[in-house]
């Protein structure tokens, strides 16, 4: 769960419990003007604080003071380090490595009229990439390869929706694939040990290519419901 | 009342978000939350042993339920496998990795070989699955170091290369005589490490006769003759019996092998 969501959670219960008190207050005898004046004061500074800290938190979530657009798989080849603009977080590490990267890809599935495009994109603005050397291939290619996966299993998903045949919801078959992709991400980044096992790595890059020759068929996002 | 209340539920969130999970965390100089460890891991780890450990505190080692993970993980043969047993690395990178924890692995050793004032060593089980890291990685380093000489020799077939490499072979056996050698302090061990030790034996020498069976063994059964009439444990007899069993055995396939040889070069001279 991101950062901002706990502080959000810790100042909201806060905050409700001076609702409270001050409800319960204000239905007995009314206290003294000072006393309500302070303890208004009091909620106002927290009330901001909380602002504050929420706005801080999600920067660290998305970007939005660098934002750029999700990338969508068709353009991935422009791709590099320099596109990786999520923030730092301030003394973390992958397992205690400073030279790694995070991806942030999505399945995004709009259904209009007969047509469903299922399009596999990257976020910029929520990936990022701890190493001093922007100019890591190694790094960048396997991060580009959860991008690579992403896009794989969203051609399996436009193969299924081409094939269907009667009603189906489309959100259950969303969720089936990215259950699917979940497990082929997580495989990976185990196997690989996050390229740092590079025998697998390039095992998994070789897997990886042959899955989207194969499914090439599949490329376009759009796909027509018969 | 209220200003209490807002001081008490901050240092609360403090306490929850930022300390919590701190209490019992081992030291920062070992990087347990990696899955593999390189190089760089095993130096931060004997810095962290050598010099972060008070006097009073013990090394990591089998018996501190909250040290023994890092024990295991130093010993973990996956650290070295990992790198040397993939061909898709090149053989000089691979080189210079055991090389550095050959170099890493004999410090530890040393480190460990603590002893007390019975002269009883202190991490003894420790002991005996460092050696059998070092066995492991002794077998990757020399057939790594051999393969790299061969792949930069200008001509991998000629006299001096093979003189290098099966050199570099009669080395490792060397090395594990050492090992047997060690054996002269049996009494410094302990009766569990003893039959450790054993079980190491039969796992490691075999393969390194497997690995490299054109090498000369005769020192070793001679220090293996030596060596059992002093020692008291039958679990590491028995073992030392089964490795001279093994090398006999390869001796008589080799003199067999050759006799053939020998059989079907002589030239048949027509009456």
């Amino acid at each position: 769960m991101p950062a901002y969501i706990y502080i959000l959670i810790f100042f909201s219960i806060f905050i409700l419990i001076e609702l409270i008190t001050v409800i319960r207050v204000l239905a007995k005898n009314l206290p003294t003007v000072k006393r309500i004046k302070i303890t208004f004061r009091i909620n106002l500074v927290i009330f901001f604080t909380g602002l504050l800290m929420l706005l801080a938190s999600a920067l660290f979530d998305i970007n939005y003071l660098q934002y750029e657009a999700p990338i969508p798989h068709s353009e991935w080849q422009k791709i590099s380090f320099r596109d990786f603009r999520g923030l730092n977080r301030p003394d973390q590490t992958l397992d205690g490595m400073n030279e790694f990267a995070f991806v942030v890809t999505e399945m995004r599935v709009k259904e209009k009229n007969n047509e469903i495009d299922v399009t596999s994109y990257f976020h910029p603005s929520r990936s990022y990439v701890y190493s001093d050397v922007l100019d890591n291939d190694k790094l960048l290619t396997h991060e580009m390869y959860h991008f690579h996966i992403n896009e794989y299993i969203c051609r399996l998903f436009r193969k299924e929706i081409a094939d269907l045949k009667g009603v189906v919801s489309i959100k259950e078959l969303k969720n089936k694939y990215l259950r699917l992709e979940n497990q082929w991400q997580r495989n990976y980044d185990d196997d690989s040990y996050h390229s740092y096992v590079l025998g697998k790595q390039l095992a998994w890059q070789k897997k990886v290519d042959s899955c989207l020759l194969a499914t090439k068929k599949y490329e376009d996002p759009i796909v027509i419901i018969k | 009342m209220k200003i209490i209340k807002v001081i008490f539920f901050s240092a609360l969130a403090c306490v929850v978000l930022n300390y919590g999970c701190n209490s019992n965390k081992v030291s920062d100089d070992f990087h347990m939350e990696k899955k593999f460890w390189d190089v760089a891991d095993y130096e931060a780890a004997i810095s962290g042993i050598q010099f972060h450990t008070a006097k009073e505190e013990k090394f990591p080692n089998y018996s501190d339920p909250l040290k023994a993970p890092i024990f295991a993980k130093m010993v973990d043969i996956n650290n070295l496998s990992v790198v040397l047993e993939d061909t898709t690395l090149g053989a000089s990178h691979r080189e210079k990795f055991s090389q550095k924890m050959f170099d890493h692995i004999r410090n530890i050793e040393n480190i460990y070989e603590v002893v007390d004032r019975q002269d009883k060593f202190i991490y003894p089980m420790e002991l005996v699955e460092l050696y059998r890291f070092n066995f492991q990685l002794q077998l990757y380093y020399f057939k790594v170091g051999n393969e790299e000489m061969i792949k930069n020799a200008v001509d991998p077939n000629d006299a001096n290369t093979r003189d290098i490499a099966k050199r570099n072979e009669q080395t490792a056996v060397n090395n594990y005589e050492i090992y047997i050698s060690e054996l002269r302090r049996e009494d410094s061990y302990s009766t569990d490490a003893l039959t450790r030790y054993a079980e190491v034996i039969n796992e490691y020498y075999p393969k390194l006769i497997a690995e490299f069976p054109n090498a000369n063994y005769s020192e070793m059964v001679e220090k293996i003759n030596t060596i059992e009439k002093k020692l008291k444990s039958e679990e590491i007899k028995k073992a030392l019996d089964n490795i001279k069993g093994i090398i006999e055995k390869k001796n008589i396939e080799k003199a067999q092998a050759d006799s053939l040889l020998k059989a079907q070069t002589i030239p048949v001279i027509p009456k």
